[in-house]
């Protein structure tokens, strides 16, 4: 059986393309502080994505209009490296598609931030894209959360997401460029995963009440093994540095 | 009576650290019955049902009575801007640097020109409106010599110590002045390039750790290093 664009997506016995079981999230990696001149940063891999992710502020407005009274300005840009797409080279002005990543993945991670610890302010995170290979918005968020802890801006909670697909009629989680290009549908979904709150949830596609609940609960269990990720990534930064310290006091 | 952490963990902004029977420092939120980390941090248990959180990266907020090292900005009608390493600049009244009202421009100019460093204290800051300084204290005003060292201004209070403890001693061991602004930025003053090289070396080194646990032993000891290398 194909699906609804006639491409088979899953082997006979009900594996994915790349041998995962419809349950099963691609390989993911985290790192936090790679970059120096950032005041935080982040790097991840989640399969065959590649995405870095750099935090700048609390600082000064710029244009200092735009500066907001009573709370931090948070502002975000999701941008594609030319060579970060399989097909053509991607041109490098913004297109659409990033103009309204910037935008959801802004929306994304602002509930998680006390933006009113530092009216006048603002917070830029710069997300490059430099291998893309499906769920690279979600990812992104994932990892612009581990940048701005790293960057030190009170958090209420990290955000980590993950895209849920339906392929061949049956949901998968974390989905590949390929199935996502082919596949019936894309829901995207991020989470505070210690609050349990969701903090984007788009789709296309047609999902049935029933997907949608069982999606929101594959998300979930997804995001609760992402936090894992982040969380080591935060702490292994510093923790070396501190366990060397700490044991030489001793 | 529930405590989650433990002495030098790193926690992450959302983590539970402890319920509201233990009294916790630093940034966190209360949140139902627990205290929660707001950024990332260390943790140290300092007395039993005592939690401090050291935030391991922070931005400078101005708070009243700071002694600061600010670069002068740009010049206005009646008031210098004063860059303090901080998202808010700071303004600089002509009225706490000159004795008459009313200046004009070019005098204040006279006093601070763009691009040199001051010392100077918070007046007064909130969140609406943007830092005031003065430089009416004896040694505050112009930092006319000596070596600046930048920091990172979640580490320089070890720069300081407990009383101004470290201060004090690196001044005297090292025959240098110190000027240790609360922003991060630390002005070394000595006799010789030298002894403001090695000043500066040791304050480097001192805020080169995410955490240090005893400053005042880590400056001993960094002295030492520093001796030995700059006697070779």
């Amino acid at each position: 059986m194909t699906g609804a664009t006639g491409v088979k997506l899953l082997t006979e016995d009900g594996r994915r393309l790349d041998g995962r079981a419809l349950s099963e999230m691609r390989r993911c990696r985290i790192e936090a502080g790679v970059l120096k001149n950032a005041d935080g940063s982040a790097y991840i891999e989640l399969g065959r994505n590649k995405i870095i992710v750099a935090v700048y502020g609390p600082k000064e407005v710029h244009p200092r209009h735009e500066a907001l009274p009573d709370r931090m300005l948070l502002r975000c840009r999701y941008s594609m490296l030319p060579f970060s797409v399989a097909d053509e080279r991607k041109s490098p002005a913004p297109t659409r598609r990033e103009v309204e990543i910037s935008k959801v993945i802004r929306e994304a991670l602002e509930p998680a931030i006390f933006l009113e610890e530092f009216p006048r302010t603002s917070v830029d995170v710069y997300i490059e894209v430099i291998e893309a290979d499906g769920s690279t918005r979600v990812a992104s968020i994932t990892a612009a959360a581990v940048a701005l802890a790293d960057a030190g801006i009170p958090m209420r909670d990290l955000v980590a997401g993950v895209s849920i697909g339906k392929i061949e009629g049956k949901l998968a989680v974390d989905l590949s460029g390929i199935e996502d290009q082919y596949g019936e549908g894309d829901m995207p979904i991020a989470m505070m995963p210690r609050l349990g709150e969701v903090t984007l949830m788009q789709a296309d596609g047609r999902f049935t009440r029933e997907e949608v609940a069982q999606a929101l609960q594959m998300a979930r269990e997804a995001i609760q093994r992402l936090y894992e990720e982040q969380k080591r990534a935060l702490k292994e930064r510093y923790s070396k540095v501190l366990a060397a310290e700490l044991g030489e006091e001793q | 009576m529930r405590l989650n952490v433990s002495s030098g963990q790193v926690v992450v902004p959302g983590e539970p650290i402890a319920d509201v029977s233990y009294e916790v420092h630093g940034p966190c939120v209360a949140s139902g019955k627990e205290y929660r980390a707001k950024v990332l941090s260390v943790v140290v248990i300092e007395k039993a049902k005592q939690v401090r959180l050291i935030p391991l990266k922070r931005a400078y907020i101005p708070s009243e009575g700071d002694l600061v090292v600010g670069k002068i900005i740009d010049i206005g009608p009646t008031f210098w801007l004063v860059d303090i390493n901080s998202p808010y600049t700071a303004l600089l009244l002509a009225s706490e640097a000159l004795p008459r009202l009313a200046p004009q421009q070019r005098e204040l100019s006279e006093v601070f020109r763009v691009g040199d460093l001051i010392a100077a204290k918070v007046l007064s800051f909130d969140f609406a409106h943007d830092p005031l300084l003065t430089v009416k204290e004896p040694k505050l005003g112009k930092v006319a010599r000596g070596l600046l060292v930048e920091v990172a201004p979640a580490r320089v209070s070890r720069v300081i110590g407990k009383k101004g403890q470290v201060a004090d001693y690196l001044s005297e061991t090292l025959g240098v002045e110190l000027i240790v602004g609360r922003n991060g930025r630390v002005v070394v003053i000595g006799k010789s390039p030298d002894d403001e090289a090695l000043a500066a070396y040791v304050v480097t080194r001192l805020c080169e750790k995410p955490y240090v646990e005893d400053p005042f032993e880590e400056a001993k000891k960094l002295v030492e290093v520093a001796r030995r290398r700059w006697s070779a």
